[in-house]
């Protein structure tokens, strides 16, 4: 009987090899950049162009990087979402308006509510490249030392925010 | 086909930069979760239809058609410019995966994202860097995934010798169950199980005529096979 065994082991293997791996959205890929330093730019700021902001100057505080576009659809979905969760203070967020122009996306804002403290305008998608940015949305969550701890890939959703981003932001806060 | 993977020839050229620019911008966000995917189709309709329109008022307003043609494509990469530059940067673009449409090179893709980074690899090749270096920056910031060959480091030992590692066991097993079974002689038959192999012998060489119809309970052969006992 023991030679039956064999064929039934691989295969019970082979099943256990498909079963991890095609439970995985093979669209989110890893970021590089988790426990790594969040990379610096320095970027106008969407409402004043003549001022700049940068991840230096957010340091001492938990805040979240969502990227962002008025030509997103996507960003529709979850939009609420962050005016919600800005609204009751739990944590800043800040935009990196992505390949977009300012009109568009300042219209954009007015329409569907700013939840940012500020938005940046990365017209080129340079820093987009920085950060390793392959869609629209996504949303790092940056430390108090500016450590990037968490990336999300698309849309947040409610069960994403109450599952991970809120959960890590208060144990952040806490550290 | 994926609706943000547009297919084409290899030429560095985004053929709908120009006109996703005039609808809003590049169409690579991360929408397959989410509901609006077919909105975002209709909208993606309506938005190139609108551009249509809006080249069409241009060309009539102006009377030229290359008038036209320029505005809906006002950042043509300069292709032409130096091929052995372009040569260069689609042999990197080779090594690497875009991200937005993950089974294509950094050099098949029409994404947005995939321009994109091929004007950075020209940029870094103008500006004198080697291949490796650029690549090294594209792990640096999109991960291992990105490259297109996955390099040979521990984590990817098992991908690239897996295969062999599993072809050189299994004609490994394969030679022993052989060699064994070749050692082992056949089990000798009974005195019965002999007297059944001549009459089933018997029937077999008798002429048809007196053959057993098919219908009648002849013993399968396995039942004489060493194996079974």
């Amino acid at each position: 009987m023991r030679r039956y065994w064999w064929p039934l082991a691989i295969f019970a293997v082979l099943v256990g090899f498909l079963a991890v791996g095609l439970n995985r959205d093979p669209r989110e890929v890893p970021s590089p950049f988790i426990n790594k330093p969040a990379p610096s730019f320095s970027l106008p700021r969407l409402d004043e162009p003549q001022t700049t902001l940068s991840p230096e100057d957010l340091r001492g505080q938990v805040w979240l990087l969502n990227v962002w576009a008025s030509w997103c659809v996507a960003c529709q979905y979850e939009h609420p979402l962050l005016v919600d969760l800005a609204k009751a203070g739990r944590v800043k967020i800040y935009g990196l308006n992505y390949k977009d122009q300012r009109p568009a996306a300042q219209a954009w804002l007015a329409r569907h509510g700013n939840p940012y403290v500020h938005s940046v305008s990365d017209t080129e998608g340079l820093v987009g490249i920085e950060y390793g940015v392959y869609g629209v949305p996504e949303t790092f969550v940056i430390d108090k030392a500016g450590v990037v701890r968490h990336k999300h890939i698309g849309p947040v959703t409610p069960e994403s925010l109450r599952d991970q981003l809120l959960p890590l932001v208060e144990k952040l806060n806490a550290s | 086909m994926h609706p943000k993977c547009p297919q084409g020839p290899t030429a560095p050229r985004p053929p709908p930069e120009g006109v996703e620019k005039t609808w809003g911008g590049p169409a690579f966000s991360h929408d397959w979760k989410t509901k609006l995917v077919c909105d975002r189709r209709q909208m993606m309709r309506m938005g190139l239809s609108l551009t249509a329109l809006r080249a069409g008022a241009a060309a009539a307003a102006t009377g030229t058609v290359a008038m036209a043609a320029l505005a809906a494509d006002p950042v043509a990469p300069p292709m032409a410019a130096d091929p052995v530059l372009e040569a260069e940067v689609l042999k990197v673009a080779q090594e690497l995966r875009c991200l937005v449409c993950q089974n294509e090179t950094l050099a098949a893709s029409q994404a947005e994202l995939a321009v994109d980074l091929r004007k950075q690899i020209r940029l870094k090749l103008q500006q004198g860097q080697s291949a490796d270096q650029i690549v090294d920056f594209m792990v640096a910031r999109y991960g291992e995934f990105v490259r297109y060959r996955p390099a040979f480091t521990g984590m990817t030992v098992l991908l690239w010798l897996g295969p062999f590692a599993f072809l050189l066991a299994s004609m490994t097993g394969l030679a022993v169950m052989i060699r064994r079974r070749r050692a082992t002689p056949p089990a000798a038959l009974s005195e019965a199980q002999r007297a059944r192999a001549r009459s089933l012998l018997a029937t077999v060489e008798a002429p048809p005529s007196a053959a057993l119809p098919p219908s009648a309970p002849t013993p399968t052969s396995t039942s004489s096979l060493p194996s079974s006992s």
